[in-house]
């Protein structure tokens, strides 16, 4: 089987297996998931460019936050539909990307980084200093939800007609997760695809000797620029419906430094520049922390009153980066093909 | 016009005075860079080390802030080594697990200090409480005496590296690690050395930070956004690039903050109104983006 049909394969799985648990999944874990969908498709956008073309983003969440602001006050302000408002975002998170592009091609390795480390830090302080407009880091509510009502009655309708009666929390949750499944298929199938495409061989050359891409006589910028575009796109189409989906512009959902760095965690623990294991990776990182706060409920019968574990709600995050450590020393090409290596060593 | 001489004369003392802390600030940054080819993502963390133990020492052990100081000192001194023995010594060969390793350290120190001291804001005692007029300016006499430390610091630093042996041993690691390595000077222990010495001038940099502004988890990110800024402008592993680019930095933040934006009054008249504080930090990454548009490599950089 080629690597393509291979990740097809693993991409079809994929969707089918959380499609099927999103039928008897409890509502928490509904969010959870639904969270989880849309943190997949910020860590694929994320590799596309990062992991295939070895230029390390540390400011992807810019692009979230260009296309989330545009979509969300668009919609705030302008009361533009949502048809509207996710192209929008979208186009402006390609513009972004482009315009980033340009001084992230003259700069090389731990430049780039850095720069892309400083965008969002700058974009947080003009969301800020223009709170009037923006909520600034209460953000602002009523943005038209993702699922409206007449979609919702619709449904209903259609499952009405199918014998099942769905109470209508339980219905919105579905709507919302079978949407975001479906967007998380659509780009993973898009991804996978470029990533395993001819585009996508010579994106990773140039990971792997500029020089030698630039020889062959192929123009190694326009590449770059294309890789850059596509990124944002796929990250700013993930914040466009975010949006939507929290009815809120909320500051810390887009332009949280930590999803940024989360980002370069859940690829490098599917393998970066694989695609498919940045969705998986995007998965297991936020089922990871719903898991932990879940344990931090359990009591332990040790002693007389039970050990609670209510300390791993308060250490998650730095458990989180801990673990990263760990993977940056010993796992640095992803723990799935590191896995896959040890087990075929026997 | 009387006003616009006295705001003048405000964003120049001020400026003055700030931009010596933020040479302080990127000076073991750059210094870590320009030897060991290492960008330390954590370096503002390791202020924010200094911040919270002084702020420590203040609050929990009742010490004065001197002894606060020398403690704040003593605690960077040793996280640089341990950092550097610990991981960095281990990542150095690829830039971008540095990168990445560094960054998820200054979120971990983050994250410690927000469990063990919450994310509320705390203020330091300054070293002298009281202000000063400097002709028509007030300046808080606390400051005025960072300013005069973070001198102090700068030029024994200098005085260090120019006039001693060891001082010539990090300049030629710092030049070329192999050819140091082939005269016979240990480079490990040239990095162990540069890596405390970035721990002292974090940790003295920290204590006049948090007594300037404020102390609070996420403290780390400005001293790293500014220290990132002016050793970009000033080339990175430059001296004096990062003197003179901490003092452009900290003059245009400074003419940011109270320079006099024109606002249409109540009335119909044009009045002046200052941006505000919010603007600080914006300057600079202003700076820093188009600087990076017109010269990758820094106003003083060199070539690589």
């Amino acid at each position: 089987m080629s690597v393509r049909a291979l990740k097809f394969t693993l991409l079809g799985l994929t969707v089918l297996v959380v499609g099927g648990v999103g039928l008897w999944l409890p509502s928490k874990w509904m969010t959870t998931l639904i969270y989880a969908q849309l943190f997949a498709i910020y860590a694929m956008g994320w590799d596309i460019l990062s992991g295939t073309t070895g230029q390390i983003s540390f400011g992807h969440i810019f692009f979230v936050a260009v296309s989330g602001y545009t979509a969300g006050l668009l919609n705030l302000y302008l009361k533009w539909p949502i048809w509207a408002t996710v192209p929008v975002g979208v186009v402006m998170a390609v513009v972004a990307g482009l315009l980033f592009s340009v001084p992230a091609l003259r700069l090389r390795g731990p430049y780039f980084s850095l720069v892309t480390l400083i965008l969002p830090l700058a974009a947080a302080r003009l969301v800020i200093i223009l709170a009037d407009w923006t909520g600034g880091e209460l953000g602002k509510f009523g943005v038209t939800p993702l699922c409206q009502d007449s979609l919702l009655d619709g449904l209903s309708r259609v499952l009405g007609g199918l014998g099942i009666a769905v109470e209508p929390f339980r219905l919105y949750q579905f709507c919302n997760y079978y949407i975001f499944l479906l967007v998380m298929a659509l780009v993973g199938v898009g991804l996978i695809w470029l990533g395993t495409s001819r585009i996508g061989k010579i994106l990773e050359t140039i990971r792997e000797n500029e020089e030698v891409v630039e020889a062959s006589g192929i123009n190694v910028a326009k590449y770059k620029i294309f890789a850059f575009a596509i990124s944002a796109s796929v990250v700013g189409l993930g914040g466009a419906f975010s949006v939507h989906v929290n009815e809120s512009v909320f500051f810390n959902s887009l332009l949280s430094l930590t999803a940024s760095i989360e980002m370069i965690v859940a690829s490098v623990v599917g393998g970066m520049g694989t695609i498919i294991g940045a969705l998986w990776g995007g998965l297991l990182v936020r089922g990871g922390e719903q898991v932990l706060k879940e344990l931090a409920q359990v009591k332990l019968p040790i002693g007389a009153e039970g050990f609670a574990l209510a300390f791993l709600e308060r250490w998650a995050t730095f458990i989180f980066f801990a673990l990263l450590l760990v993977l940056l020393f010993f796992a640095r090409q992803g723990v799935l093909p590191f896995l896959i290596r040890r087990l075929r060593r026997g | 016009m009387d006003q616009i001489f006295v705001i003048a004369e405000r964003i120049i003392i001020y400026s003055v005075l700030i931009s010596a802390l933020y040479a302080l600030v990127a000076l073991g940054f750059t210094m870590i860079f320009g030897v060991g080819r290492v960008l330390n993502l954590a370096h503002g963390a390791f202020l924010m080390v200094g911040a919270y133990t002084a702020w420590f020492v203040q609050q929990y052990l009742h010490g004065d802030l001197y002894s606060a100081f020398v403690l704040a000192v003593v605690i960077c001194t040793l996280l640089g080594v341990v950092f550097y023995h610990g991981l960095v010594r281990h990542v150095q060969r690829s830039p971008i697990v540095t990168l990445i390793a560094t960054l998820a350290c200054a979120l971990i120190i983050e994250e410690l200090i927000k469990i063990f001291f919450t994310t509320n804001t705390q203020l330091l005692a300054p070293f002298v409480s009281g202000s000063v007029e400097i002709h028509k300016t007030t300046v808080i006499t606390n400051r005025i005496i960072a300013f005069g430390a973070s001198w102090v610091a700068i030029l024994l630093f200098w005085l260090f590296v120019h006039r001693t042996r060891w001082g010539k041993v990090i300049l030629a690691t710092a030049q070329d690690q192999e050819g140091a390595a082939l005269v016979g000077i240990d480079v490990k222990r040239v990095y162990t050395l540069t890596w405390a010495i970035s721990g002292a001038l974090a940790g003295m940099a920290g204590v006049f930070f948090a007594s300037w502004v404020k102390i609070d988890p996420f403290m780390w990110r400005d001293p790293l956004i500014i220290s990132f800024a002016i050793v970009v402008v000033g080339g990175l592993g430059s001296l004096k690039g990062s003197i003179v680019a901490a003092y452009l930095i900290g003059f245009l933040e400074v003419l940011m903050t109270y320079s006099p934006s024109l606002r249409v009054c109540p009335g119909g008249f044009r009045c002046f109104e200052f941006l505000g504080s919010s603007w600080v930090g914006v300057s600079s990454l202003l700076v820093l983006i188009a600087i990076l548009f017109l010269r990758p490599k820094g106003l003083f950089g060199r070539a690589e």
